[in-house]
Protein backbone atom coordinates (compact mmCIF):
# COMPACT_ATOMS: atom_id res chain seq x y z
CA UNK A 1 0.00 0.00 0.00
CA UNK A 2 1.81 3.51 -0.98
CA UNK A 3 0.13 5.40 1.36
CA UNK A 4 -0.52 4.82 5.21
CA UNK A 5 -3.97 6.38 4.91
CA UNK A 6 -5.34 4.88 2.03
CA UNK A 7 -8.35 2.97 1.68
CA UNK A 8 -8.86 -0.03 -1.13
CA UNK A 9 -11.28 -2.02 -1.47
CA UNK A 10 -11.10 -5.20 -4.62
CA UNK A 11 -13.88 -7.70 -5.76
CA UNK A 12 -15.20 -7.03 -2.38
CA UNK A 13 -18.81 -9.00 -2.24
CA UNK A 14 -21.45 -9.67 0.73
CA UNK A 15 -23.84 -11.48 1.38
CA UNK A 16 -25.47 -12.27 4.94
CA UNK A 17 -26.19 -16.38 4.69
CA UNK A 18 -24.67 -18.80 2.45
CA UNK A 19 -27.90 -19.32 0.11
CA UNK A 20 -28.75 -14.95 0.32
CA UNK A 21 -28.50 -12.59 -2.38
CA UNK A 22 -25.25 -10.38 -2.78
CA UNK A 23 -26.15 -7.02 -1.07
CA UNK A 24 -22.66 -6.27 -2.48
CA UNK A 25 -21.53 -7.66 -5.86
CA UNK A 26 -17.48 -7.01 -6.92
CA UNK A 27 -17.23 -3.35 -5.45
CA UNK A 28 -13.53 -1.68 -6.05
CA UNK A 29 -12.98 1.83 -4.45
CA UNK A 30 -9.55 3.18 -3.73
CA UNK A 31 -9.16 6.23 -1.52
CA UNK A 32 -6.16 8.15 -1.18
CA UNK A 33 -5.28 10.41 2.04
CA UNK A 34 -6.17 13.60 2.37
CA UNK A 35 -9.62 13.26 -0.07
CA UNK A 36 -13.49 12.86 0.57
CA UNK A 37 -15.02 10.15 -1.20
CA UNK A 38 -18.76 10.15 -1.21
CA UNK A 39 -20.68 7.55 -2.41
CA UNK A 40 -24.61 7.83 -3.17
CA UNK A 41 -27.31 5.65 -3.98
CA UNK A 42 -31.08 4.51 -4.06
CA UNK A 43 -32.58 3.59 -0.68
CA UNK A 44 -31.96 -0.41 0.35
CA UNK A 45 -28.75 -0.41 -2.63
CA UNK A 46 -26.09 -1.13 -0.20
CA UNK A 47 -24.47 1.64 1.02
CA UNK A 48 -24.65 0.85 5.08
CA UNK A 49 -23.40 -2.54 4.27
CA UNK A 50 -20.70 -0.99 2.19
CA UNK A 51 -19.64 1.67 4.75
CA UNK A 52 -19.59 -1.22 7.77
CA UNK A 53 -17.19 -2.88 5.50
CA UNK A 54 -15.30 0.25 4.93
CA UNK A 55 -15.36 0.90 8.62
CA UNK A 56 -14.54 -2.49 9.56
CA UNK A 57 -17.57 -3.10 11.94
CA UNK A 58 -18.37 -6.19 9.04
CA UNK A 59 -16.21 -8.14 7.07
CA UNK A 60 -16.71 -9.30 3.56
CA UNK A 61 -17.82 -12.80 2.24
CA UNK A 62 -15.39 -12.61 -0.60
CA UNK A 63 -12.19 -9.97 -1.94
CA UNK A 64 -10.16 -7.87 -0.15
CA UNK A 65 -10.07 -4.58 2.19
CA UNK A 66 -7.56 -2.63 2.89
CA UNK A 67 -7.10 0.19 5.11
CA UNK A 68 -5.35 2.03 7.90
CA UNK A 69 -4.95 -0.62 10.60
CA UNK A 70 -5.39 1.70 13.45
CA UNK A 71 -7.68 4.88 13.97
CA UNK A 72 -10.67 4.25 12.31
CA UNK A 73 -14.06 6.14 13.50
CA UNK A 74 -17.43 5.27 12.30
CA UNK A 75 -20.81 7.52 12.36
CA UNK A 76 -23.86 5.04 11.58
CA UNK A 77 -26.64 6.67 10.03
CA UNK A 78 -28.53 6.77 13.71
CA UNK A 79 -27.62 6.03 17.29
CA UNK A 80 -29.96 3.17 18.79
CA UNK A 81 -32.96 4.19 20.45
CA UNK A 82 -31.93 1.74 23.01
CA UNK A 83 -28.58 3.33 24.08
CA UNK A 84 -28.87 4.23 27.77
CA UNK A 85 -26.20 6.20 28.96
CA UNK A 86 -26.24 9.61 28.66
CA UNK A 87 -23.46 11.46 25.85
CA UNK A 88 -21.25 12.48 28.62
CA UNK A 89 -20.85 8.55 29.80
CA UNK A 90 -20.98 7.14 26.48
CA UNK A 91 -18.38 9.36 24.84
CA UNK A 92 -16.10 9.04 27.79
CA UNK A 93 -16.11 5.12 27.14
CA UNK A 94 -14.77 5.82 23.67
CA UNK A 95 -12.34 7.71 24.64
CA UNK A 96 -11.15 5.56 26.66
CA UNK A 97 -11.39 2.88 24.30
CA UNK A 98 -9.13 5.25 22.21
CA UNK A 99 -6.53 5.29 24.87
CA UNK A 100 -7.29 8.94 25.44
CA UNK A 101 -6.63 10.64 28.70
CA UNK A 102 -9.68 11.26 30.68
CA UNK A 103 -8.96 15.56 30.58
CA UNK A 104 -8.72 15.32 26.83
CA UNK A 105 -11.79 13.51 26.41
CA UNK A 106 -13.85 15.95 28.82
CA UNK A 107 -12.32 19.25 26.82
CA UNK A 108 -12.65 17.94 23.12
CA UNK A 109 -16.28 16.41 23.96
CA UNK A 110 -17.28 19.46 25.40
CA UNK A 111 -16.20 22.05 22.56
CA UNK A 112 -17.82 19.83 19.99
CA UNK A 113 -20.85 19.44 21.97
CA UNK A 114 -20.82 23.15 21.76
CA UNK A 115 -19.40 23.70 18.17
CA UNK A 116 -22.20 20.77 16.85
CA UNK A 117 -25.19 22.53 19.71
CA UNK A 118 -25.94 19.86 21.37
CA UNK A 119 -29.02 21.37 22.75
CA UNK A 120 -30.58 19.55 25.68
CA UNK A 121 -27.02 18.91 27.27
CA UNK A 122 -24.81 15.80 27.71
CA UNK A 123 -26.85 14.65 30.65
CA UNK A 124 -29.72 13.07 28.99
CA UNK A 125 -30.17 9.07 27.76
CA UNK A 126 -28.83 8.91 24.26
CA UNK A 127 -32.07 7.00 23.27
CA UNK A 128 -34.38 10.13 24.41
CA UNK A 129 -32.16 12.90 22.59
CA UNK A 130 -33.86 13.92 19.34
CA UNK A 131 -32.30 12.18 15.90
CA UNK A 132 -30.46 15.44 14.99
CA UNK A 133 -29.22 15.48 18.80
CA UNK A 134 -28.40 12.05 18.73
CA UNK A 135 -26.67 12.50 15.76
CA UNK A 136 -24.37 14.73 17.08
CA UNK A 137 -23.13 12.53 19.68
CA UNK A 138 -22.03 10.33 17.19
CA UNK A 139 -20.00 12.72 15.00
CA UNK A 140 -18.61 13.72 18.58
CA UNK A 141 -16.89 9.96 19.33
CA UNK A 142 -15.98 10.29 15.49
CA UNK A 143 -13.92 13.71 15.82
CA UNK A 144 -13.20 12.80 19.51
CA UNK A 145 -9.44 12.37 18.01
CA UNK A 146 -7.32 12.35 14.82
CA UNK A 147 -8.04 9.26 13.08
CA UNK A 148 -6.60 7.93 9.80
CA UNK A 149 -10.12 7.11 8.37
CA UNK A 150 -13.47 9.00 9.09
CA UNK A 151 -16.28 6.86 7.57
CA UNK A 152 -20.25 8.56 8.02
CA UNK A 153 -22.91 7.27 6.80
CA UNK A 154 -25.64 9.77 5.61
CA UNK A 155 -24.15 12.23 8.27
CA UNK A 156 -25.98 14.99 7.15
CA UNK A 157 -29.28 13.76 7.32
CA UNK A 158 -31.45 14.88 10.32
CA UNK A 159 -28.80 17.87 10.94
CA UNK A 160 -29.79 21.51 11.73
CA UNK A 161 -28.27 23.73 9.17
CA UNK A 162 -26.12 25.28 11.76
CA UNK A 163 -24.50 21.72 12.93
CA UNK A 164 -24.31 20.82 9.09
CA UNK A 165 -22.18 23.65 8.37
CA UNK A 166 -20.33 22.56 11.38
CA UNK A 167 -20.06 19.32 10.32
CA UNK A 168 -18.62 20.72 6.71
CA UNK A 169 -15.43 22.66 8.73
CA UNK A 170 -14.70 19.37 10.71
CA UNK A 171 -14.36 17.13 7.64
CA UNK A 172 -12.80 20.04 6.18
CA UNK A 173 -10.30 19.99 9.30
CA UNK A 174 -9.84 15.97 8.81
CA UNK A 175 -9.42 16.16 5.03
CA UNK A 176 -6.67 19.03 5.66
CA UNK A 177 -5.29 16.71 8.36
CA UNK A 178 -4.66 13.84 5.71
CA UNK A 179 -7.79 11.81 6.98
CA UNK A 180 -9.62 9.28 4.23
CA UNK A 181 -12.79 10.72 4.26
CA UNK A 182 -15.56 8.33 2.73
CA UNK A 183 -19.30 9.36 3.34
CA UNK A 184 -22.65 8.24 1.89
CA UNK A 185 -25.35 11.06 1.22
CA UNK A 186 -28.33 11.96 -1.04
CA UNK A 187 -27.41 15.56 -1.05
CA UNK A 188 -26.56 16.72 -4.41
CA UNK A 189 -24.43 18.98 -3.02
CA UNK A 190 -22.41 16.85 -0.99
CA UNK A 191 -21.54 14.91 -4.30
CA UNK A 192 -20.93 17.85 -6.19
CA UNK A 193 -18.09 19.10 -4.01
CA UNK A 194 -16.38 15.77 -3.06
CA UNK A 195 -13.16 14.57 -4.63
CA UNK A 196 -14.22 11.54 -5.81
CA UNK A 197 -18.09 10.60 -6.25
CA UNK A 198 -19.64 6.90 -7.05
CA UNK A 199 -23.23 5.68 -7.48
CA UNK A 200 -24.27 2.42 -5.80
CA UNK A 201 -25.92 0.21 -8.24
CA UNK A 202 -26.41 -3.25 -8.36
CA UNK A 203 -23.75 -4.01 -5.55
CA UNK A 204 -21.04 -2.09 -7.74
CA UNK A 205 -19.80 1.24 -7.53
CA UNK A 206 -20.50 3.81 -10.66
CA UNK A 207 -18.10 6.78 -10.86
CA UNK A 208 -20.77 9.64 -10.50
CA UNK A 209 -20.85 11.87 -13.50
CA UNK A 210 -18.13 14.57 -13.44
CA UNK A 211 -19.37 17.77 -14.09
CA UNK A 212 -18.19 18.26 -16.86
CA UNK A 213 -19.50 15.34 -18.75
CA UNK A 214 -22.89 16.12 -16.83
CA UNK A 215 -23.08 19.41 -18.94
CA UNK A 216 -21.78 18.05 -22.38
CA UNK A 217 -25.08 16.21 -21.98
CA UNK A 218 -27.47 17.45 -24.93
CA UNK A 219 -30.66 18.49 -23.68
CA UNK A 220 -33.54 20.50 -25.26
CA UNK A 221 -32.16 24.46 -24.71
CA UNK A 222 -35.67 25.96 -23.15
CA UNK A 223 -35.19 29.17 -21.81
CA UNK A 224 -35.82 28.71 -18.13
CA UNK A 225 -36.75 31.20 -15.30
CA UNK A 226 -35.23 29.79 -12.10
CA UNK A 227 -35.36 31.69 -8.62
CA UNK A 228 -32.66 30.69 -5.87
CA UNK A 229 -31.87 32.15 -2.40
CA UNK A 230 -28.48 32.25 -1.14
CA UNK A 231 -28.09 29.80 1.97
CA UNK A 232 -24.33 30.42 2.68
CA UNK A 233 -21.07 32.60 2.22
CA UNK A 234 -20.09 30.49 -0.92
CA UNK A 235 -22.97 32.06 -3.18
CA UNK A 236 -21.95 34.41 -5.60
CA UNK A 237 -24.44 36.20 -7.98
CA UNK A 238 -21.44 36.95 -10.59
CA UNK A 239 -20.40 33.04 -10.64
CA UNK A 240 -23.90 32.04 -12.09
CA UNK A 241 -24.48 34.74 -13.86
CA UNK A 242 -21.00 34.10 -15.54
CA UNK A 243 -22.60 30.33 -16.45
CA UNK A 244 -22.62 29.57 -20.21
CA UNK A 245 -26.13 29.21 -20.88
CA UNK A 246 -27.09 31.79 -18.41
CA UNK A 247 -29.15 34.62 -20.35
CA UNK A 248 -30.04 36.84 -17.77
CA UNK A 249 -29.39 37.84 -13.72
CA UNK A 250 -31.37 39.59 -11.75
CA UNK A 251 -30.12 39.53 -7.63
CA UNK A 252 -30.97 42.98 -6.25
CA UNK A 253 -34.71 42.11 -5.20
CA UNK A 254 -35.88 42.06 -2.23
CA UNK A 255 -34.73 38.71 0.19
CA UNK A 256 -31.92 38.44 -1.12
CA UNK A 257 -32.98 36.01 -4.50
CA UNK A 258 -31.38 35.55 -7.66
CA UNK A 259 -33.38 35.37 -10.63
CA UNK A 260 -31.55 33.76 -13.91
CA UNK A 261 -32.79 33.05 -16.99
CA UNK A 262 -31.05 30.00 -18.84
CA UNK A 263 -31.02 27.50 -21.31
CA UNK A 264 -29.30 24.50 -19.17
CA UNK A 265 -31.58 24.80 -16.37
CA UNK A 266 -30.26 21.28 -15.49
CA UNK A 267 -26.13 22.15 -15.62
CA UNK A 268 -27.18 25.91 -13.98
CA UNK A 269 -29.02 24.04 -10.81
CA UNK A 270 -26.18 21.69 -10.36
CA UNK A 271 -23.89 24.23 -10.09
CA UNK A 272 -25.58 26.27 -7.68
CA UNK A 273 -27.00 23.61 -5.70
CA UNK A 274 -23.02 23.00 -5.09
CA UNK A 275 -22.26 26.30 -4.23
CA UNK A 276 -24.29 27.76 -1.33
CA UNK A 277 -27.86 28.55 -3.28
CA UNK A 278 -31.00 26.91 -2.19
CA UNK A 279 -33.45 26.20 -5.03
CA UNK A 280 -37.07 27.87 -4.68
CA UNK A 281 -38.87 27.72 -8.22
CA UNK A 282 -38.96 27.47 -11.58
CA UNK A 283 -40.78 27.08 -14.63
CA UNK A 284 -40.36 27.39 -18.45
CA UNK A 285 -39.94 30.98 -19.61
CA UNK A 286 -43.09 32.34 -21.71
CA UNK A 287 -41.31 35.38 -23.35
CA UNK A 288 -42.62 38.13 -20.85
CA UNK A 289 -40.91 38.58 -17.37
CA UNK B 1 -7.72 -1.46 26.65
CA UNK B 2 -8.56 -4.70 27.57
CA UNK B 3 -10.09 -3.16 31.07
CA UNK B 4 -11.60 -0.38 29.59
CA UNK B 5 -13.50 -2.48 27.15
CA UNK B 6 -14.63 -4.80 29.90
CA UNK B 7 -15.53 -1.27 31.61
CA UNK B 8 -17.51 -0.08 28.95
CA UNK B 9 -19.30 -3.31 28.60
CA UNK B 10 -20.09 -3.95 31.85
CA UNK B 11 -21.62 -0.35 32.58
CA UNK B 12 -23.79 -0.79 29.22
CA UNK B 13 -24.82 -4.02 30.49
CA UNK B 14 -25.89 -3.06 33.93
CA UNK B 15 -28.39 -0.44 32.55
CA UNK B 16 -30.05 -3.12 30.43
CA UNK B 17 -30.44 -4.78 33.62
CA UNK B 18 -31.31 -8.24 32.20
CA UNK B 19 -28.13 -9.49 34.25
CA UNK B 20 -30.45 -9.69 37.21
CA UNK B 21 -32.87 -12.79 36.65
CA UNK B 22 -30.22 -15.05 36.16
CA UNK B 23 -27.92 -13.63 38.70
CA UNK B 24 -30.62 -13.69 41.72
CA UNK B 25 -32.54 -17.19 40.35
CA UNK B 26 -28.40 -18.58 41.00
CA UNK B 27 -28.55 -17.02 44.60
CA UNK B 28 -32.02 -18.49 45.28
CA UNK B 29 -30.86 -21.73 44.04
CA UNK B 30 -27.85 -22.05 45.98
CA UNK B 31 -29.50 -20.80 49.18
CA UNK B 32 -32.22 -23.22 48.50
CA UNK B 33 -29.55 -26.38 48.53
CA UNK B 34 -28.02 -25.23 51.00
CA UNK B 35 -30.59 -25.18 53.11
CA UNK B 36 -30.58 -28.23 53.68
CA UNK B 37 -27.31 -30.40 55.79
CA UNK B 38 -25.33 -33.13 54.63
CA UNK B 39 -21.58 -33.03 52.83
CA UNK B 40 -20.52 -29.64 50.81
CA UNK B 41 -19.87 -31.74 47.83
CA UNK B 42 -23.25 -32.05 47.09
CA UNK B 43 -23.64 -28.49 47.12
CA UNK B 44 -20.88 -28.04 44.73
CA UNK B 45 -21.84 -30.60 42.42
CA UNK B 46 -25.55 -28.51 42.08
CA UNK B 47 -24.23 -25.47 42.27
CA UNK B 48 -21.95 -26.02 38.93
CA UNK B 49 -24.97 -27.59 36.82
CA UNK B 50 -26.88 -24.65 38.35
CA UNK B 51 -24.74 -22.19 37.05
CA UNK B 52 -24.07 -24.02 33.89
CA UNK B 53 -27.05 -22.41 32.90
CA UNK B 54 -27.00 -19.14 34.70
CA UNK B 55 -23.64 -18.61 32.33
CA UNK B 56 -25.42 -19.31 29.25
CA UNK B 57 -28.68 -17.15 30.50
CA UNK B 58 -25.96 -14.33 31.53
CA UNK B 59 -24.11 -14.60 28.35
CA UNK B 60 -26.35 -13.78 25.95
CA UNK B 61 -27.72 -11.20 28.43
CA UNK B 62 -24.45 -9.26 28.22
CA UNK B 63 -23.40 -10.35 24.26
CA UNK B 64 -26.72 -8.48 23.45
CA UNK B 65 -27.38 -5.68 25.13
CA UNK B 66 -25.40 -3.16 22.64
CA UNK B 67 -27.42 -3.03 19.71
CA UNK B 68 -25.68 -3.75 16.45
CA UNK B 69 -25.34 -0.15 15.64
CA UNK B 70 -23.63 0.28 18.47
CA UNK B 71 -21.91 -2.50 18.62
CA UNK B 72 -20.55 -1.72 14.72
CA UNK B 73 -19.14 1.43 16.77
CA UNK B 74 -17.49 -0.64 20.03
CA UNK B 75 -15.48 -2.36 16.69
CA UNK B 76 -14.51 0.11 14.71
CA UNK B 77 -12.89 2.08 17.65
CA UNK B 78 -11.52 -0.72 19.11
CA UNK B 79 -10.72 -2.14 15.75
CA UNK B 80 -11.49 -5.78 15.80
CA UNK B 81 -14.54 -7.60 16.05
CA UNK B 82 -13.07 -10.15 17.60
CA UNK B 83 -11.35 -8.75 20.75
CA UNK B 84 -14.84 -7.06 21.47
CA UNK B 85 -16.98 -10.40 21.20
CA UNK B 86 -14.67 -11.81 23.12
CA UNK B 87 -14.26 -8.93 25.78
CA UNK B 88 -18.57 -9.95 26.37
CA UNK B 89 -17.43 -13.47 26.83
CA UNK B 90 -14.74 -12.16 29.00
CA UNK B 91 -17.38 -10.18 31.03
CA UNK B 92 -19.89 -12.26 31.25
CA UNK B 93 -17.43 -14.99 33.26
CA UNK B 94 -16.18 -12.07 35.12
CA UNK B 95 -19.52 -12.40 36.76
CA UNK B 96 -19.87 -16.01 36.76
CA UNK B 97 -17.20 -15.87 38.98
CA UNK B 98 -18.20 -13.72 41.39
CA UNK B 99 -21.27 -16.12 41.60
CA UNK B 100 -19.33 -19.13 42.04
CA UNK B 101 -17.49 -17.44 44.53
CA UNK B 102 -21.03 -17.23 46.61
CA UNK B 103 -21.28 -20.87 45.70
CA UNK B 104 -18.26 -21.99 47.39
CA UNK B 105 -18.44 -20.38 50.51
CA UNK B 106 -22.09 -21.01 51.36
CA UNK B 107 -21.47 -24.30 52.55
CA UNK B 108 -18.54 -23.47 54.18
CA UNK B 109 -19.95 -20.84 56.24
CA UNK B 110 -23.13 -23.22 57.08
CA UNK B 111 -22.42 -26.31 58.75
CA UNK B 112 -21.78 -29.00 55.97
CA UNK B 113 -19.04 -31.45 56.09
CA UNK B 114 -16.37 -30.61 53.78
CA UNK B 115 -12.21 -31.59 52.93
CA UNK B 116 -9.97 -29.32 51.27
CA UNK B 117 -9.61 -31.62 48.28
CA UNK B 118 -13.87 -30.92 48.03
CA UNK B 119 -13.70 -26.83 48.43
CA UNK B 120 -10.57 -26.64 45.98
CA UNK B 121 -12.22 -29.77 43.28
CA UNK B 122 -15.64 -27.73 44.03
CA UNK B 123 -13.72 -24.81 43.20
CA UNK B 124 -12.69 -26.02 39.68
CA UNK B 125 -15.65 -27.34 39.01
CA UNK B 126 -17.60 -23.82 39.33
CA UNK B 127 -14.50 -22.63 36.83
CA UNK B 128 -15.32 -25.39 34.23
CA UNK B 129 -19.36 -25.21 34.29
CA UNK B 130 -19.28 -21.16 34.02
CA UNK B 131 -16.64 -21.57 30.81
CA UNK B 132 -18.70 -24.33 29.28
CA UNK B 133 -22.01 -22.22 29.84
CA UNK B 134 -20.06 -19.03 28.37
CA UNK B 135 -19.68 -21.13 25.40
CA UNK B 136 -22.76 -22.32 24.90
CA UNK B 137 -24.12 -18.47 25.33
CA UNK B 138 -21.85 -17.21 22.36
CA UNK B 139 -23.72 -19.64 19.91
CA UNK B 140 -27.11 -17.98 21.16
CA UNK B 141 -26.21 -14.51 20.83
CA UNK B 142 -26.40 -11.77 18.43
CA UNK B 143 -25.23 -11.80 15.46
CA UNK B 144 -25.41 -15.98 15.58
CA UNK B 145 -28.88 -15.60 16.22
CA UNK B 146 -31.84 -13.06 16.97
CA UNK B 147 -34.54 -15.55 17.29
CA UNK B 148 -35.72 -15.52 20.90
CA UNK B 149 -37.46 -18.53 20.03
CA UNK B 150 -34.72 -20.63 19.01
CA UNK B 151 -32.50 -19.46 21.68
CA UNK B 152 -34.45 -20.67 24.41
CA UNK B 153 -35.19 -23.69 23.23
CA UNK B 154 -31.81 -24.40 22.47
CA UNK B 155 -30.28 -23.18 25.92
CA UNK B 156 -32.96 -25.50 27.89
CA UNK B 157 -32.11 -28.02 25.23
CA UNK B 158 -28.27 -27.74 26.08
CA UNK B 159 -28.64 -27.56 29.86
CA UNK B 160 -30.50 -30.81 29.79
CA UNK B 161 -28.48 -32.40 27.48
CA UNK B 162 -25.57 -31.57 29.88
CA UNK B 163 -27.51 -32.65 33.29
CA UNK B 164 -28.65 -36.33 31.35
CA UNK B 165 -26.46 -37.53 28.47
CA UNK B 166 -23.61 -39.67 30.35
CA UNK B 167 -20.13 -38.68 30.31
CA UNK B 168 -21.17 -35.27 29.01
CA UNK B 169 -18.21 -32.60 30.24
CA UNK B 170 -18.86 -30.69 32.39
CA UNK B 171 -21.61 -30.82 33.94
CA UNK B 172 -22.87 -34.36 34.29
CA UNK B 173 -18.74 -35.93 34.68
CA UNK B 174 -18.83 -33.33 37.76
CA UNK B 175 -22.25 -34.62 39.11
CA UNK B 176 -20.63 -38.02 38.98
CA UNK B 177 -17.13 -37.25 40.31
CA UNK B 178 -18.76 -35.69 43.19
CA UNK B 179 -21.72 -38.11 43.91
CA UNK B 180 -18.86 -40.92 44.45
CA UNK B 181 -17.71 -39.93 47.30
CA UNK B 182 -19.08 -37.76 50.05
CA UNK B 183 -15.92 -36.36 51.66
CA UNK B 184 -13.13 -37.04 48.64
CA UNK B 185 -9.29 -36.57 49.57
CA UNK B 186 -7.20 -35.65 46.86
CA UNK B 187 -6.31 -38.10 45.10
CA UNK B 188 -10.39 -38.96 44.66
CA UNK B 189 -10.36 -35.97 42.71
CA UNK B 190 -7.23 -35.30 40.97
CA UNK B 191 -7.42 -37.13 38.22
CA UNK B 192 -10.88 -37.08 37.43
CA UNK B 193 -10.80 -33.46 37.06
CA UNK B 194 -7.70 -33.14 34.67
CA UNK B 195 -9.84 -35.13 32.48
CA UNK B 196 -12.87 -32.74 32.83
CA UNK B 197 -10.84 -29.82 32.38
CA UNK B 198 -9.30 -30.71 29.24
CA UNK B 199 -12.23 -32.13 27.50
CA UNK B 200 -14.44 -29.00 29.06
CA UNK B 201 -11.44 -26.35 27.51
CA UNK B 202 -11.61 -28.16 24.27
CA UNK B 203 -15.53 -27.97 24.18
CA UNK B 204 -15.58 -24.30 25.09
CA UNK B 205 -12.75 -23.47 22.19
CA UNK B 206 -14.68 -25.38 19.63
CA UNK B 207 -18.20 -23.70 20.48
CA UNK B 208 -16.78 -20.17 20.68
CA UNK B 209 -14.92 -20.75 17.44
CA UNK B 210 -18.07 -21.59 15.47
CA UNK B 211 -19.66 -18.99 17.15
CA UNK B 212 -17.01 -16.15 15.97
CA UNK B 213 -17.30 -17.93 12.48
CA UNK B 214 -20.96 -17.56 11.74
CA UNK B 215 -20.73 -13.97 13.58
CA UNK B 216 -18.65 -13.25 10.68
CA UNK B 217 -20.60 -13.92 7.99
CA UNK B 218 -23.55 -12.49 9.65
CA UNK B 219 -22.17 -8.88 10.44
Amino acid sequence: MPDASAVALRGVRKRFSRVGRWVLNGVDLTAGAGTVNVIAGNNGSGKSTLLRIVAGAAGPTEGQVERPPRSVAYVPEELPARLRMDADTYIGHLGRLRGLDRAVVAERSRSLFDRLGLDPGPHVPIGDLSKGNSQKVALTQAFLAPTQLLVLDEPYSGLDEEAGKELVGLLEEARGAGSTIVLSTHDPAVLAAADAAYFLVDGQLRPAPSWPELSAVERPRTVIRLVLTAVDDRASPQELASMPGVAAADYDLPGGQLVVRTEDADSLLYRALASGWSFQRGHPEDGQS
Amino acid sequence: MTIALIRYIAADALRAERWAPPVFCFIVATAAFNAGGGPAVSCYGFAASVLFAVAVWLTVAVGNSEDPVQTAITVVTVGSALRVRLAKLGTSYLVCLLLAGIALAWPLVGSHAATLAAVVAGGVAQLLSALAGVAFGALLTRPVTNRLGLVVVVGVAACLAELAIPGAPPVRRLLTMFGANDLPGPADVAGPLLLITIETLALSALLIAAAQAIARRRT
